[in-house]
């Protein structure tokens, strides 16, 4: 009885991404065959209700904030883990750690609301209207941040297991072992939890539409308006009838290749670490 | 097989749980007053559960033709394509332009709002304000807010050069209210509401009439809608109940409590 669940639930796995595909194929196959693929992917204006369905500003201004949220998150996120795992006492790790697990359990919307009525007016005095790609990203490196951490932390748990005794026979420097050794030995593995959190990023639907502007356009500074795909989704899909609903799955069948393809790479990256 | 026993149990007490349901769906403006009208009308009618889901009034309409729901909410009046329905008007609600409380402008004229909206004019002290640049506040594709907007004000959505782009009037208003520099547009009792939530936001006549719920009701204020109530059918039964009593001024107060006009 519990093995036949467990195979059922196993089976999920995989079933589902490939039920919510192939439900994304039928439901933009309207789009397609009205508008084209190439319209799509490559015309820059978006008013489904004239006629205008390019999403070509979007996919930019997803990549765009998600490239721009791990930049931020990486740095931070890498410093942080150096400094908790050899440098703080065990009583601090102790603490941050638990931190940084509450920190991941914080919905969304909440750091949405509080970029809304924080962070945003705070730009909006030199950059008005302060909604912008940089806030976007500013908010979801935060959100990313404590994935990266716990990230980045279980990789270098399981390679001290094996090198921190030969390190410190050594006589490495926590300096010399984390960024000469640890760094170099994992960076397939890093570049996998990367990819992960990049892929959080670019999924990412209430707390960047709640901060980035919403205006379908390509993003020519830090501070101009962005929409992404999701934000699309979440902002049109509920008054959405007809072409226009087709194309926003359209946005969505977009979405998940690309989250497809990273995830993909991820695994593959994780795969052959350690093997020397 | 206690496994499967138990989920088969699980749904069957979910569709016998309620005698019946009364679903509506549509316009997130209608919803907050479909919501207490629903209260009252299972308090009189127990037995009767009301259901009440937002989605816009385009959703109103198709979940209203295709049976989805048993009423649509659709808070504009119906298009030529769509007097197969059944309508049932319970307020009225007017659009209103937004701004800032320490905006220093008074008024603005339809044209005015028509430039600042197409990006001609992008600095307030062109319209008698301060030295400050102006952020457009539009509303996303496939809003009734929007619909009416562009309708009186005879704009094209590509036109509009909108700084940001904001989903319900709750974000318009929270927008508007956090920027000094904002011009918006949510609906009338929408924005009253805010007001009297201490929101530091004014609204703005139009054609020299001043844009409150007053002047809704007795239909000087040039951008106002209806909100209906649409079935694809004549309703009966308990549904036909429901509307006769959504339509009737027993209702009354609780149409002013969410900022409406009543129109009995």
């Amino acid at each position: 009885m519990f093995k036949t669940i467990s195979y059922i639930f196993a089976l999920i796995g995989f079933i589902l991404p490939l039920l919510i595909i192939i439900y994304l194929f039928r439901e933009s196959h309207e789009a397609i065959n009205h508008f084209g693929i190439k319209k799509f992917l490559f015309d820059p204006s978006w008013y489904p209700n004239e006629g205008l369905v390019g999403l070509a500003a979007q996919i930019n201004g997803s990549i765009a904030v998600a490239f721009l949220s791990i930049l931020l998150a990486v740095p931070s996120s890498v410093s942080f883990v150096y400094t908790n795992e050899f440098l703080l006492p065990k009583k601090i790790t102790f603490f941050n750690n638990l931190g940084i697990d509450t920190f991941s359990g914080i919905p969304s919307v909440i750091f949405g609301l509080w970029g809304l009525v924080k962070v945003v007016p705070y730009f909006a005095v030199n950059h008005p209207p302060g909604t912008s790609l940089l806030v976007g990203a500013i908010i979801l490196g935060m959100m990313i941040f404590p994935g990266l951490v716990v990230g980045i932390r279980g990789l270098i748990q399981t390679f001290n297991q094996h090198y921190q005794f030969s390190s410190a026979s050594l006589n490495l420097s926590s300096y010399s072992y984390f960024f000469k050794v640890f760094i170099p030995a994992n960076i397939k593995g890093l570049t996998g939890v990367f990819l992960l959190q990049f892929g959080r990023s670019l999924g990412e639907t209430m707390a960047v539409l709640m901060v980035t502007g919403n205006v379908s356009q390509n993003p020519d500074s830090l501070f101009s308006p962005i929409r992404t795909l999701t934000s699309n989704i979440a902002l049109e899909m509920a008054y959405a009838t007809g072409a226009h609903r087709s194309s926003l799955f359209m946005s969505g069948l977009i979405l998940a290749c690309v989250l497809l393809l990273l995830s993909l790479l991820a695994i593959f990256l994780r795969r052959d670490d350690h093997e020397y | 097989m206690k496994f499967f026993l138990l989920i088969s149990l699980l749904f069957s007490q979910f569709s016998f749980a309620q005698e019946q349901t009364i679903t509506l769906t549509g316009s997130s403006t209608i919803a907050p007053l479909a919501m207490e009208i629903g209260k009252r009308f299972e308090k009189l009618h127990p037995g009767i559960k009301v259901d009440v889901q937002t989605g816009g009034s385009s959703r109103g309409i198709k979940d209203a033709r295709e049976g989805t729901a048993d009423i649509g909410m659709v808070s504009r009046s119906l298009n030529p394509d769509e007097q197969d329905l059944k309508f049932f008007t319970m307020a009225k609600d007017g659009v209103s332009v937004i701004l800032h409380k320490d905006n220093s402008v008074k008024v603005l004229s339809t044209d005015q709002v028509i430039k600042i909206y197409k990006g001609e004019i992008k600095n307030w002290k062109e319209v008698g304000g301060r030295d400050a640049p102006i952020t457009v506040v539009n509303k996303a594709e496939g809003r009734s807010t929007l619909e009416l907007f562009l309708h009186f004000f005879k704009l094209k959505n590509s036109e509009i050069k909108a700084s940001v782009v904001i989903g319900d009037n709750a974000q318009g208003i929270k927008t508007v209210a956090g920027n000094p520099n904002a011009i918006g547009y949510v609906s009338i009792g929408t924005a009253e509401a805010a007001i009297v939530e201490k929101n530091p936001i004014k609204l703005i006549s139009m054609n020299g009439i001043e844009a409150t719920t007053a002047s809704v009701k007795n239909s000087t204020f040039p951008i106002s809608r209806v909100l209906n109530l649409v079935t694809k059918t004549q309703p009966k039964g308990s549904i036909k109940e429901f509307i006769e009593f959504s339509v009737s001024n027993k209702i009354n107060d609780l149409i002013i409590e969410q900022f409406f006009v009543p129109i009995h």
